[in-house]
């Protein structure tokens, strides 16, 4: 891990059970717990008791997130859908949620389709979405992997969804130059990006109270505009209430420069797009989000040095440590 | 965003303030401060009840329903709805006419969306007696508006800019309104530590007559949401939120006759 990546700091005391009666069972060494180190400024971070996060269970997490052995027919892994250098998206993939930071949300996809945990959230991927067949995974370096992450070489895929909840739990983006900004180094951003943060953070943009902490994110669901018509759209067509039609879940905005096309349905290209929306090209559903500025107005109305401010400020949040770390890149062999 | 430069003693009560919301967990109705002492606790042999308070939300006397429509009518007459109610009160405290009181210390996150933030119990026991009066602070007081203090959301969500003098909304308020064209239009009557002007305000509710007894006593705490906008300052929604003045957390006019206005808002509801 880089230098702001995990570190090993606690030696898991995995119980050796000379008399163990299966000797698969038996662990091959010692799990080490990981301490994530949470940057400070986030959010506690819930670590579930039944999936500690160990060196072992994160590798071979990273291991099956690239491998495309995860999938029946071989023909793909996570990481062909969620690629590193954009951000953990694709761009050739319509709404993919970029895998970041994800140890926060409780609720998965644009609808929230998915509720509860990153174990929960990863039990989806490897059952329903991948429909994993466990018989593929039976080869002898992942039965070693799974052996050191569990302490058996019993697949299942409960547990390949636990290691690849651990290894999302690494996935930690934090050290953009408007992290840097905050920790204290005026340096890290220039002064038109720095007017553009005071349009995010103020009712001039009205960014940051969706937008909203050190993650970029609520969590939660809003109609933000996009479209006259919105029944049975969003999270009206998971909850089935009109109060949720056209209602999508907030994306977090780190790393957004690389994170494109934008929007639920990928219909902006670039941020200046986006920005220009939100500017002049919201219109009104009865659900739209009582956040949102000067709806029959068009929007934010802001001068186009804003914009390009408001957008120069959004590529503050690219995170090169973490768009460029090799623990979360392909493992080596 | 500045570089928020913290004292030391500020971010330990903060990471304290953190420490006890992850205890409690988000929607744990338990306080927001890890020192959920009792002020003047009754002897161990004096007789002692539990006590309830619940906070409930009326639009001129009529429960409130959040959505999306514009059912209600402030005094400047205009037609409005409410979508969003969240904020803090701190210090809850129960005053006896005798001069014993008892206080549920630290800060509680409020949101008429979620129903179980809306009521709880006071820590420990409280002592029997006649009341004089319910107290609290509507908002953040400074001694809690610190940035950091709660990492998990909701609470968290309430952050205010660290631009705007950092800490937390004492309310977000929101909804919808007829503008003079016509048109649905929405406001957000936020409150909060404007540059550090503090507007948080002491309530305090006559409680005479009402009583804990050994049995416990239960007490409801009413927000009458259109006395926001009804005197001394009353609101014409246009004039706060339109196409050049979005919202209020900027403007300091605006947030003193919020605040104003909070003095007849609250009220405690018959037994």
């Amino acid at each position: 891990m880089s230098a702001r990546g995990p570190g090993w700091v606690a030696l898991l005391a995995a119980a050796l059970s000379l008399t163990a009666a299966c000797a698969q069972e038996a662990p091959s060494n010692a799990r080490e717990l990981i301490d994530l180190r949470v940057p400070r400024s986030f959010p506690r971070m819930i670590v579930p008791e039944d999936n500690p996060t160990t060196r072992q269970g994160v590798a071979l997490g990273r291991q099956l997130y690239y491998d495309r052995r995860l999938d029946p027919r071989g023909a793909r892994a996570c990481a062909d859908c969620h690629l590193q250098n954009r951000g953990f998206t694709n761009p050739m993939v319509r709404g993919v949620i970029p895998h970041v930071n994800l140890a926060w949300s409780y609720y998965f996809l644009w609808d929230g389709h998915f509720e509860g945990g990153l174990e929960e959230a990863m039990r989806m991927e490897v059952e329903v979405f991948f429909g994993t067949d466990v018989n593929r995974l039976r080869e002898p370096d992942l039965e070693e992997m799974f052996l050191a992450a569990f302490g058996t070489r019993e697949i299942t895929t409960r547990r390949a969804a636990y290691a690849l909840a651990q290894f999302q739990r690494t996935m930690i983006s934090h050290d953009s130059r408007f992290d840097r900004y905050v920790d204290g180094d005026a340096s890290a951003i220039n002064e038109s990006e720095r007017r553009g943060m005071q349009i995010f953070y103020s009712e001039r943009g009205e960014c940051f109270h969706c937008h909203a902490t050190r993650l970029f994110t609520d969590n939660r669901f809003h109609n933000i505009g996009l479209d006259r018509q919105v029944a049975g759209t969003g999270r009206g067509a998971v909850t089935h209430d009109p109060q949720d039609d056209g209602l999508f879940k907030t994306p977090t905005l780190r790393n957004v420069e690389r994170t494109g096309p934008y929007m639920h349905d990928d219909r902006f290209a670039t941020l200046e797009q986006v920005v220009d929306f939100y500017s002049e090209g919201l219109v009104y559903s009865d659900t739209i989000d009582s956040l949102m500025p000067n709806v029959s107005g068009g929007g934010m109305r802001l001068a186009p040095q804003e914009r390009a401010d408001l957008v120069a400020f959004l590529r503050t949040l690219t995170d090169e440590t973490f768009l460029n770390n090799p623990d979360l890149g392909p493992p080596r062999r | 965003m500045n570089p928020p430069p913290r004292s030391l003693s500020l971010w330990a009560l903060a990471s304290a303030l953190s420490l006890s919301v992850g205890a409690c967990g988000s929607s744990d109705p338990a306080p927001l401060t890890p020192d959920a002492s009792i002020a003047d606790v009754p002897a161990a042999d004096a007789p002692a009840a539990s006590v309830a308070i619940a906070f409930a939300h009326t639009v001129g006397g009529a429960p409130l329903a959040l959505g999306t429509t514009t059912p209600y009518t402030n005094a400047a007459g205009n037609a409005f709805g409410v979508t969003r109610l969240s904020y803090f009160v701190s210090g809850v405290t129960l005053r006896l006419r005798d001069g014993r009181s008892v206080t549920a210390p630290g800060a509680r996150y409020l949101d008429a969306a979620m129903p179980a933030t809306l009521s709880f119990a006071l820590p420990g026991a409280a002592p029997v007696g006649e009341l004089a009066s319910i107290t609290f602070v509507m908002g953040l007081p400074p001694e809690l508006n610190i940035s950091g203090a709660f990492s998990s959301s909701p609470e968290s969500l309430m952050e205010w800019p660290e631009m705007m003098g950092g800490g937390y909304h004492h309310m977000k308020f929101e909804g919808r309104y007829i503008n003079r064209e016509g048109a649905p239009f929405n406001f957000m009557a936020h409150s909060g530590g404007l540059n550090r002007a503090d507007y948080s305000f002491a309530v305090t509710l006559d409680a005479s007559g009402r009583s804990i007894t050994s049995a416990g006593a239960s007490f409801t705490v009413r927000m009458d949401v259109a006395e926001w906008f009804t005197r001394p300052n009353t609101w014409d929604l246009n004039d706060y939120f339109n196409a050049t003045h979005r919202g209020i957390m900027g403007d300091a006019a605006a947030q003193a006759s919020l605040r104003e206005n909070g003095a007849s808002v609250f009220s405690l509801a018959a037994p």
